[in-house]
C-alpha cells in the first residue's frame, strides 16, 4: 500500500532535512524527497511563517522554526505512540 | 450493590494516576497547538475526563472518610463512572477522527448515582478493551517501544477494570490488585511522557 505523506509530515521532513543537511537547497530537495516546485512552495510558506530564513546558499531554521520544530517532533512520537499519524 | 471498601492507599494511587492523566492531556495540547489535528484534541479531552474522573473519586473518597458521609463514596464512583465512560468514548473516537483526517468515517454515553459494582465495571472493561485491541495491533504493526507503553498501560488499565468487575462477583481480594493494575497503567503512561518529552 502506498503511503501518502500528509503536510505536516513534509514540513516536519523539510524542518529535518534543513537542520541535519544544512542548508543547501539541493541536500533539502533529496533528503525531504519533494519535486523541486512543491518543495520551493513549501520553502515559501515556511518563510512566510518565519519558521526558516534565506541564508547565504539557501536556508536556515529560525529561532522560532527551531521551537515548532521540537513541538512537530514530540507530536509525532505522542502520535506514534498511540497510533495515530501525523 | 456491592460495598466499596475504602483503603487509603488507593486514594493515593488514585492522586498520582490523575496526575498522569492530566500531564498526558497536557502534551496532548501541546500537539493539539502544534499540528490543529483534532485527534489530539480528543486525545486532551480524554484524557483530562479521566483525570478528572479520578481525582473526584479520590477526594469524595476522602471526603467521605473525614465527614463519616458514606453516600459520598457512591458520589464519588458516579463521577469516576461516567467521566471515564466519557474519556474512553473520547478516545475511541480520536482514532475514528484520525482515520476521518487520513482518509476523508466518525464515532462516539448514560447516568444517574451508579455504586460500585460489576456492571457499570464491565461497561469501563468493554470499552478500555477497545482501546486495548487497537493499541495492540498498533504496537503490532510499530514494535516501538513508546506504542508497547501505551499498550501496557491500557493493558494494564483493562486488568484493573476486570479485577475490580470480578471482585464485585466473589473475590474480595481483588481489589487490591484492580487498583494496583490501574495505578501501574498510569505508571507506564508516566514513563512514555518522560520517553515523549525527552529531547532527541
Amino acid at each position: 500500500m502506498k503511503h501518502y505523506r500528509s503536510r505536516l509530515k513534509i514540513i516536519l521532513d523539510l524542518l529535518e532535512a534543513i537542520h541535519e543537511h544544512g542548508e543547501k537547497v539541493s541536500a533539502i530537495l533529496t533528503y525531504a524527497n519533494l519535486p523541486y516546485d512543491r518543495c520551493m512552495k513549501y520553502l515559501e510558506d515556511l518563510l512566510e511563517k518565519g519558521l526558516i530564513e534565506r541564508a547565504a546558499e539557501g536556508y536556515k531554521i529560525t529561532e522560532r522554526g527551531y521551537k515548532f520544530f521540537e513541538e512537530l517532533k514530540r507530536a509525532e512520537r505522542l502520535a506514534k505512540a498511540f497510533g495515530f499519524s501525523l | 450493590m456491592a460495598f466499596r471498601m475504602i483503603l487509603g492507599y488507593d486514594i493515593v494511587m488514585e492522586i498520582i494516576s490523575s496526575i498522569a492523566a492530566f500531564l498526558i492531556s497536557y502534551y496532548a495540547h501541546r500537539a493539539y497547538a502544534a499540528t490543529k489535528k483534532k485527534s489530539f484534541l480528543l486525545l486532551q479531552l480524554g484524557f483530562i475526563s479521566a483525570g478528572v474522573g479520578l481525582i473526584l473519586d479520590s477526594l469524595l473518597l476522602s471526603a467521605a472518610i473525614f465527614s463519616k458521609i458514606p453516600r459520598l463514596t457512591a458520589t464519588g464512583y458516579s463521577a469516576y463512572f461516567i467521566l471515564t465512560i466519557i474519556s474512553y468514548c473520547l478516545i475511541l473516537s480520536s482514532y475514528a477522527a484520525d482515520k476521518f483526517e487520513r482518509s476523508g468515517a466518525y464515532a462516539a454515553s448514560i447516568l444517574p448515582l451508579i455504586g460500585f459494582g460489576a456492571l457499570p465495571e464491565g461497561i469501563l472493561l468493554t470499552l478500555s478493551g477497545a482501546i486495548m485491541i487497537q493499541l495492540g495491533v498498533n504496537f503490532s504493526l510499530k514494535r516501538s517501544a513508546d506504542s508497547f507503553l501505551v499498550f501496557l498501560a491500557f493493558a494494564l488499565i483493562f486488568l484493573g477494570h476486570l479485577s475490580f468487575m470480578l471482585q464485585a462477583f466473589r473475590f474480595p481480594g481483588l481489589l487490591i490488585a484492580g487498583h494496583v493494575f490501574r495505578f501501574l497503567g498510569f505508571i507506564s503512561f508516566l514513563i512514555l511522557l518522560v520517553r515523549v518529552v525527552k529531547p532527541s
